[in-house]
């Protein structure tokens, strides 16, 4: 990719980019607990979206792979850090990561707490929107196991929070 | 939202409330990120470059102008040392490693097999991991080195390694190797899974592929097909066994990129990277 690519095919790359960006963000926010980590995952992921751009845009679902590609790079770096979510438990986040609003404090507290599993598969599925099955796609994860992720996060979640009502099947 | 899972939406009413804080957060425009994604390709180019320019010139023996030393070899990109001018010449196709294959030693411990083993018969390497995935040793190259490994217990793998003429020859490959994975995908029943996932550590040149099985009693099948490419020589490690649902349920794959990068390092005689990237 260089200057002279075409014209068109950046704009159609803005427009994906600005319609789902926040989104995104809001995503990975919640995934990982940490603003900053958050911010940049989502900038690196949508820049190898625009590496491979001529084949992500042929995608039925471009978003999810931006989506995969962030969580695949946050994972991999709590990987090589060896335990990096509990490390920055312990010893907090950088002095520079961008804190949560007050309101929000608990919540993020008790969302790096669930395991990493748990964690993706209710936000793909309660703020996502997807399907067990989609969650599963996305995640190589039978459906059956998605669901005990999502029943067992929901429990720890309302355990963490005091809130019996997150727990709640209707 | 509707819940498809029957739960009720109070998670979802409570991480909206996230969003307050992503609200304060700027992100770039889409031109800064576009211009980012361009300078990964840069880098990742001239990266890849300096790497095979050093085997080349390793092979000709002038190896001790470089000092015998990985660092020259992946310094940072854009430095004017003397083996970026090594990489001015066209990337030529690279030779396999005289010990190409891995040792049963290297197979990583996924689902609780150990005691991986080398088989005799390295034929065995061509059965079908996947029905719908005709044997690597079936795509043209040259060149193939093989090995099947088992264990006690029910899992298997293989790895092929291939070399082909040039790297037209091995990326088309690659693409026919792709087009098959994905007819795999439409194949796939719907109590099966697939999930697939670009090898980042390689740029554009690598991709992994699982599929599980329906659960079967407290088990499912899980096939991983693992391809990673080098200039003309494109590395496939498969593995196959039946996984608990405790085993499927981590995220975790049999090769993650550092094992992947070590089959590829191993299989081109280059020296093991301390960090992935």
């Amino acid at each position: 990719m260089s200057a002279e690519e075409p014209s068109e095919r950046a704009a159609e790359f803005d427009a994906f980019y600005q319609g789902s960006n926040r989104r995104v963000l809001h995503q990975m926010y919640a995934m990982t607990g940490n603003l900053a980590d958050a911010q940049e995952l989502v900038q690196e992921a949508y820049a190898r979206a625009w590496q491979r751009w001529s084949s992500v845009s042929t995608y039925d679902e471009p978003e999810a792979w931006v989506r995969t590609v962030a969580w695949r790079l946050a994972a991999s770096r709590w990987r090589k850090a060896k335990n990096g979510v509990a490390a920055m438990l312990r010893h907090g986040p950088p002095e520079d990561t961008p804190e949560p609003s007050i309101d929000n404090v608990a919540l993020v507290a008790a969302l790096r707490q669930i395991p990493e599993a748990q964690r993706r598969a209710i936000v793909l599925h309660h703020l996502g929107g997807l399907s067990v099955a989609e969650v599963a796609h996305e995640t190589g994860a039978p459906e059956g196991t998605v669901k005990a992720r999502l029943a067992r996060g929901r429990t720890a979640l309302a355990e963490l929070l005091s809130d019996s009502t997150l727990a709640e099947v209707s | 939202m509707t819940d498809h899972f029957g739960a009720t939406d109070r998670v979802a009413d409570t991480l909206t409330a996230l969003r307050a804080d992503t609200d304060r957060l700027a992100l770039p425009d889409s031109g800064s990120v576009r211009r980012r994604g361009e300078q990964r390709t840069r880098n990742q180019v001239v990266g890849s470059t300096l790497a095979v320019a050093a085997l080349v010139a390793g092979a000709l023996g002038v190896a001790g102008s470089l000092s015998g030393s990985d660092q020259s070899v992946q310094g940072p990109p854009g430095q004017g040392t003397a083996t970026a001018k090594v990489t001015e010449s066209v990337a030529p196709p690279v030779a396999l490693a005289a010990q190409p294959l891995l040792d049963a030693a290297d197979i990583p411990t996924f689902a609780g097999a150990t005691g991986w083993q080398v088989s005799p018969d390295e034929t065995a390497a061509d059965q079908p991991f996947l029905q719908c995935l005709p044997s690597p040793s079936e795509l043209g190259a040259p060149q193939t080195e093989k090995r099947f490994f088992y264990t006690e217990l029910a899992p298997t793998a293989s790895q092929h390694v291939l070399r082909f003429a040039d790297v037209a020859a091995a990326e088309a490959a690659m693409t026919g190797l792709r087009a098959d994975l994905d007819a795999c995908s439409e194949q796939v029943a719907g109590d099966s899974s697939v999930d697939e996932r670009p090898a980042q550590s390689f740029g554009d040149i690598g991709f992994q592929f699982s599929r599980s099985s329906a659960p079967a009693g407290s088990e499912v099948s899980y096939v991983e097909v693992d391809v990673a490419r080098q200039a003309n020589v494109v590395v496939v490690l498969q593995w196959n066994g039946a996984v608990d649902e405790v085993s499927s349920a981590d995220d975790s794959w049999v090769w993650d990129e550092a094992s992947l990068t070590a089959a590829l390092d191993r299989a081109v005689g280059r020296p093991a990277r301390s960090t992935v990237r």
